[in-house]
């Protein structure tokens, strides 16, 4: 069976708070090279590792991945403050 | 380096470690054969350097295609040390390898047994004169054939280039 291609916005969250790969590796426990491959969309994590991955940038794992491409962050913000909300918590 | 250029060099390098594979059993057989003719005092230093360039091929894509990628430290590592892709792109290598290397054994069964019982005639010489070779060969590709499939498909970054390689 071949899986879908999942989206995700490790490396944007990464470079935002100035983790380097091997940090979030480390933390993740993986392979700095499998977070090059995560945020290349080149492979698709297990729902463990989904799981770290969202605690620790301590977002809601559908902030970070998805099924569908991922809208910029700075479009998101505008569209939740348009609706009155604010801040993270849609895609 | 970039990661099709790395890519098509771990190619090079399988083809160069199958190709050394094939080219070593053939330059012995040719060199035995050529010695039979050649005088007693006479020592055939043409065929050396021809087995000797062949393992110089075969030493140097090892070294590409398995070392210097670390895909032989990663189809020989403890599970326990790898990570879920790394687990993944491994098993998968290892079950491809094993069906093409029991195909390989089979062949080489039946070469050997055909070589034994003469029923092909002289053209089993081949196999007579490197059949040692032959299957400390086919250990070589039990050991190797994991990684190859890996070498082909797989482009770690190397880890020189990791803190640099912080581009989105």
């Amino acid at each position: 069976m071949k899986a879908r291609k999942l989206y995700n916005r490790i490396a944007v969250l990464r470079e935002e708070r100035g983790v380097s790969r091997k940090e979030l590796a480390k933390v993740i426990g993986v392979n700095y090279q499998t977070v090059g491959y995560l945020e290349r969309g080149e492979y698709n994590p297990s729902l463990d590792l989904a799981f770290k991955i969202s605690e620790f940038f301590e977002l809601p794992v559908d902030f970070i991945f998805s099924t569908e491409p991922m809208k910029p962050l700075s479009q998101v913000l505008m569209e939740r403050q348009a609706q009155g909300g604010s801040g993270y918590g849609s895609k | 380096m970039d990661r099709s250029k790395q890519l098509m060099r771990q190619r090079l390098g399988v083809v160069g470690a199958f190709l050394g594979c094939v080219l070593l059993p053939t330059v012995i057989f040719f060199a035995e054969r050529a010695n039979d003719s050649l005088p007693r005092e006479s020592f055939p230093y043409g065929w050396l350097a021809g087995i000797l360039a062949v393992m110089a091929l075969l030493v140097y894509s090892h070294i590409v295609a398995f070392g210097l990628s670390g895909h032989w430290k990663l189809t020989h590592a403890r599970t326990d040390t790898l990570d879920e892709r790394e687990l993944q792109i491994t098993h998968r290598a290892t079950g491809q390898a094993y069906g093409i290397y029991a195909i390989m054994c089979l062949i080489m069964l039946y070469v050997f047994i055909a070589a034994r019982t003469d029923l092909l005639g002289p053209h089993m010489s081949f196999v007579r004169i490197t059949d040692k070779l032959l299957a400390f060969e086919l250990l070589y590709v039990a050991h190797i054939l994991p990684g190859a499939i890996l070498a082909w498909r797989e482009t770690p970054a190397p880890p020189e280039r990791v803190e640099s390689a912080e581009a989105v």
